[in-house]
């Protein structure tokens, strides 16, 4: 190889190293959440992931036990066939206090870039 | 300079993976409600941390659940006078001690009443009056050997008001053990930091929940390591005829506190106990005020007003 071309492929390289170093420096810095996203988890298991910030026009989810309402900006639990419906009484959420129905082991959490490490409540 | 340059990026791809944070989380549902227990580091301790951290959780609750029928307190609260595990007789003993310093306004007697409003409805004021002459802590006797014995038979201890407080110095045990550098205990909403946080100066920042705007936090709190215990108005209710009835009682009345705090939140170094702060917490939002509480807490009381 002459020596323009192996300068060439160095300098090649380096930009793709340092392009590599850029997006992962990007991705993992990043905020988790940019926009306000329910979390629904179920028996601790994550059943979905909704973007509160795009939500086009209202509609239910049957999680078993609960029905859930997401509206734009905001979800909440509007029936439970447990006893004490706490859940519902809650009402709907578009912030930090999340939403559970401890009898259906159901967890609603809005996250968003926050300036805090936990919530006290 | 080709060297130099390769060497910079390939140390700006490490620095960058490296700012990953290392960390292991886990949720479940314990003390009915859900905890969250979150430990920094090394992957291996942090998980062996986390599996001992809520063994002991449901050790706790095993011993000192009002609802689960099998539990020590249940069983103690069927009797009315038993021999119990040195574990409970110190958390009794301890809780007893904080219903003296505030005076009632945390008073771990209140089963009977609290089972009386457990139905979401107002009670009837003949039902409420009929269990007062019954409760209070005074009515409690320790005896030797580990013995406790209700003075009448309407007695019903329920330790909510402190087992979040105490799985708290619990945990504290744990992560000192382990040799966790840092860790995050969420007790639905009652907070326990321990070390150092992930941040450049090491310290925790809290979100304190504002009770009249839903979507905001209060305020923003910082802490070293310590606990973080609030009492609110508007986690556990139930409203009628357009009224709202919390869960934290007047032993006085039998009726929900009137204090007009919306909120209040404790806050102590690791050199405290958590569970006095849980016990101060239900005290301050019973009170409305913080004249009662000792040197080395800290507190924020939000009214039902305005933040």
């Amino acid at each position: 190889l002459s020596l323009s071309t192996k300068k060439r492929v160095s300098a090649a390289i380096i930009a793709a190293t340092a392009l590599i170093s850029l997006v992962a420096w990007i991705l993992l810095n990043r905020a988790a959440y940019d926009s306000p996203t329910a979390l629904i988890y179920k028996d601790n298991v994550l059943l979905y992931e909704i973007d509160l910030s795009n939500v086009a026009a209202a509609y239910k989810i049957d999680t078993g036990g609960n029905i859930i309402e997401v509206r734009g900006g905001e979800i909440g639990v509007i029936y439970a066939n447990c006893r004490d419906k706490v859940c519902v009484r809650t009402g709907f959420t578009h912030g930090v206090v999340p939403v559970i129905c401890l009898p259906n082991r159901l967890e609603i959490r809005v996250v968003n870039k926050t300036d805090y490490d936990v919530l006290a409540y | 300079m080709k060297k130099f340059s390769l060497f910079l990026c390939l140390f700006l791809l490490l620095a960058a993976c490296s700012h990953a944070e290392n960390k292991t989380s886990r949720t479940e549902f314990v003390f009915g409600t859900v905890v969250t227990i979150t430990v920094y580091g090394d992957n291996k301790t942090a998980e062996n941390t986390v599996d001992a951290a809520f063994a002991r959780l449901a050790e706790i609750e095993g011993i000192c659940s009002y609802t689960m029928p099998d539990s020590e307190l249940s069983r103690l609260n069927a009797s009315g006078s038993m021999t119990v595990s040195g574990e409970l007789y110190a958390l009794i003993e301890k809780s007893l001690d904080l219903c003296e310093e505030t005076r009632g306004a945390f008073d771990i007697t209140l089963g009977e009443l609290i089972d009386l409003w457990g139905e979401q409805t107002v009670p009837s004021d003949g039902d409420i009056k009929a269990v007062l002459p019954y409760i209070g802590f005074e009515n409690v006797v320790l005896s030797d050997n580990n013995a406790v014995i209700f003075k009448n038979g309407h007695i019903k201890l329920h330790l909510g008001g402190i087992a979040k407080g105490y799985a708290a110095d619990e945990l504290v045990e744990i992560f000192g053990r382990f040799g966790v550098n840092g860790a995050v205990a969420d007790l639905g909403g009652d907070i326990l930091l321990y070390g150092d946080s992930p941040r450049k100066d090491g310290v925790w920042r809290v979100g304190i929940a504002d009770p009249l705007k839903e979507s905001e936090t209060a305020d923003i709190i910082s802490v070293k390591s310590g606990f973080v215990m609030t009492s609110g108005n508007y986690e556990r209710y139930f409203e009628q005829n357009g009224v709202r009835y919390h869960h934290i009682f007047d032993r006085e009345t039998g009726y929900p506190t009137v204090s007009g705090a919306a909120s209040a939140t404790v806050y102590a170094g690791l050199d405290k106990s958590g569970l006095a702060c849980d016990a101060y917490a239900t005290a301050l939002f019973a009170f409305g005020n913080a004249d009662f509480l000792p040197e080395g807490f800290d507190f924020v009381l939000i009214d039902e007003k305005e933040s």
